[in-house]
């Protein structure tokens, strides 16, 4: 029986696949991070993306199929990210895909890398209670949607500059904490006062983020206080991030009142943030859904569980990039 | 003799070739494709449908690892990997010096210096010298050139860099071979001779990059 989606993802620095059936159970999933080969460079290199994921995605479709321990006469089809993306790496993931298709005959379906993070809190169970309101909150995007029920999806406001995630990186660089900086930055907030106070860009319009004038506003801070405490500036910068990110949501639910808010993206592994919607959602009586972290980063599933949903509404874009797609694009 | 797929993604127009060591069957090349627009699949399938072959009856798929095209190399390679893990058997990876040498020597009996553009005005160089690539290095054209060929009584040229070497060489012996790359079906000549090399999953084809393990460290080069 052909009840199984391959999920491929190679658009930024996880190589990744897995094997999900149409319910959302992960049958294997397996994902290659790329963390230490952009560590030096302080953020992703795509020519040394783009060559790992060369060496990487064979072996890793053959574990996932190993762990598996299915054959390929129980996948009914491939869906492989075909963006937005970095363009090499996203070529990889797609010409393996196609390699594959061809030579086990199987349909392959390009996948909007976006709408699998919408999906992801559906992974191995059904968590979400629609209509829902979705932060997606990573290195790659600043998203705020709405959706209906999975299969109708609204873009409410999204990222001008910077992405929270790249706030993070940056703001770590600049507190000389290393690379990825997010966790970092988190960790030496909570030992500071939250004592400065930085800019919160566009935070009383609408439903877009900017983050580039918050990220200056650090860097200005370094170079011209005299003895900048470091702690104080993580913990003000957290701040200003999550009333930003806090006040925006609250706005949304106002407008489009949902039975949950769903938080995706690496930037949910912040214990600040999941804390701050805790509260939020507590005090809107909302319910507010964390799916586990290995969910809510880059993966293969979610690229799985989105390809049933493309099937089931008969889209079938080719395996072709397409850098700019948008979250409401298939 | 087994069915091979050959694929050479390493330039513009991309190529396929299906044929036996020694015998293409047939050989088409894409003018328009670009790694963003490909339909690598179709041209497979178009290439099997033509020749009367089944996937199912290829024993290799050899592919072009560059240099050349890096986004375009990447896509052929990828496609080579996981078609030939898919169908089970395994990937013959070739470099472009080797088809575009072996193509340039079958009219010149000669050595051939092979060039390939890279990036930030460097280029690859690579010597082809009784069917076999003798070595490949990566660096400054104008300080390679020279050395690479020191040790060779005539040379003939051939690649992205003919008009520049022809400068660069012009108190040598040199022979413009007229050869700007080899095509796909060159691989199945090549393998004739006994060339080629096949790897069998885990092993995969890896494209040529300027870190390559396969590259003459240029500096040990110009000493």
């Amino acid at each position: 029986m052909r009840n199984l989606v391959l999920g491929i993802e190679s658009s930024c620095d996880d190589t990744a696949a897995a094997l999900v059936d149409a319910a959302g159970a992960v049958v294997a999933s397996v994902k290659v991070a790329q963390t230490e080969v952009h560590r030096p460079y302080g953020g992703v290199y795509p020519e040394l993306a783009s060559r790992a994921h060369v060496a990487e995605i064979v072996p890793a479709l053959h574990q996932t199929l190993a762990d598996a321990g299915v054959g390929v006469e129980q996948i009914r089809a491939i869906g492989v990210t075909r963006g937005p993306g970095l363009i090499g790496p996203l070529l990889v993931g797609l010409n393996t895909a196609a390699g594959l298709g061809l030579g086990w005959e199987l349909p392959v379906i390009g996948i909007n890398h976006l709408r699998g993070h919408l999906r992801s809190a559906d992974l191995e169970e059904a968590r979400v209670k629609y209509p829902a309101t979705i932060l997606l909150v990573s290195g790659g995007h600043t998203i705020l949607a709405y959706m209906e029920d999975p299969a109708s999806i609204r873009l409410l406001g999204t990222t001008r500059d910077d992405s929270v995630g790249e706030a993070y990186d940056k703001v770590g660089r600049m507190l000389g904490l290393g690379y990825p900086g997010g966790p970092a930055v988190d960790r030496l907030a909570k030992t500071g006062t939250p004592s400065i106070r930085f800019p919160r860009p566009m935070i009383q319009q609408g439903l877009d983020f900017s983050l580039s004038g918050l990220k200056s506003a650090v860097s200005r801070h370094l170079e011209q206080a005299p003895d900048p405490r470091h702690e104080d500036v993580a913990a003000s910068f957290v701040e200003a991030i999550l009333e930003l990110l806090v006040t925006k949501c609250r706005r949304a639910l106002a407008e489009q009142p949902s039975q949950s808010l769903v938080i995706v993206g690496g930037v949910a592994a912040s214990p600040q943030l999941r804390a701050a919607a805790a509260e939020l959602c507590a005090e809107l009586d909302v319910e507010l859904c964390l799916p586990p972290l290995r969910w809510a980063t880059d993966n293969a599933a979610m690229i799985a569980l989105a390809t049933w949903d493309y099937i089931e509404q008969g889209q079938q874009p080719r395996p072709v990039p397409d850098v700019r797609l948008s979250i409401v694009d298939y | 003799m087994s069915l091979l797929l050959v694929i050479d993604t390493s330039a513009r127009p991309f190529e396929v070739a299906l044929g036996r060591v020694g015998a293409c069957l047939y050989s088409a090349r894409a003018a328009a494709m670009t790694p963003n627009k490909q339909d690598l699949a179709a041209m497979v399938t178009e290439a099997l449908r033509a020749s009367g072959q089944s996937l199912r009856d290829l024993q290799g798929i050899a592919v072009n690892i560059g240099p050349g095209a890096l986004g375009s190399v990447r896509s052929g390679v990828s496609f080579a990997n996981a078609l030939a893990y898919s169908l089970g058997v395994p990937v013959h990876p070739v470099t472009s010096f080797e088809l575009m040498g072996f193509a340039a020597a079958a009219a010149q009996d000669r050595p051939v210096l092979c060039t390939a553009r890279a990036s930030d005005g460097q280029a690859y160089l690579g010597v082809f010298a009784a069917g076999r690539l003798s070595f490949m290095t990566f660096g400054a054209l104008d300080a390679l050139a020279p050395a690479t060929v020191a040790d060779l009584d005539r040379v003939a040229i051939a690649g992205d860099h003919r008009a520049a070497l022809c400068t660069l060489l012009r108190n040598r012996e040199v022979i413009d071979s007229g050869v700007d790359r080899g095509t796909a079906a060159t691989y199945l000549q090549w393998a004739a001779t006994g060339a080629g090399e096949a790897r069998a999953f885990p092993e995969v084809a890896t494209p040529i990059t300027e870190d390559s393990a396969l590259l003459r460290d240029a500096a040990e080069l110009l000493r």
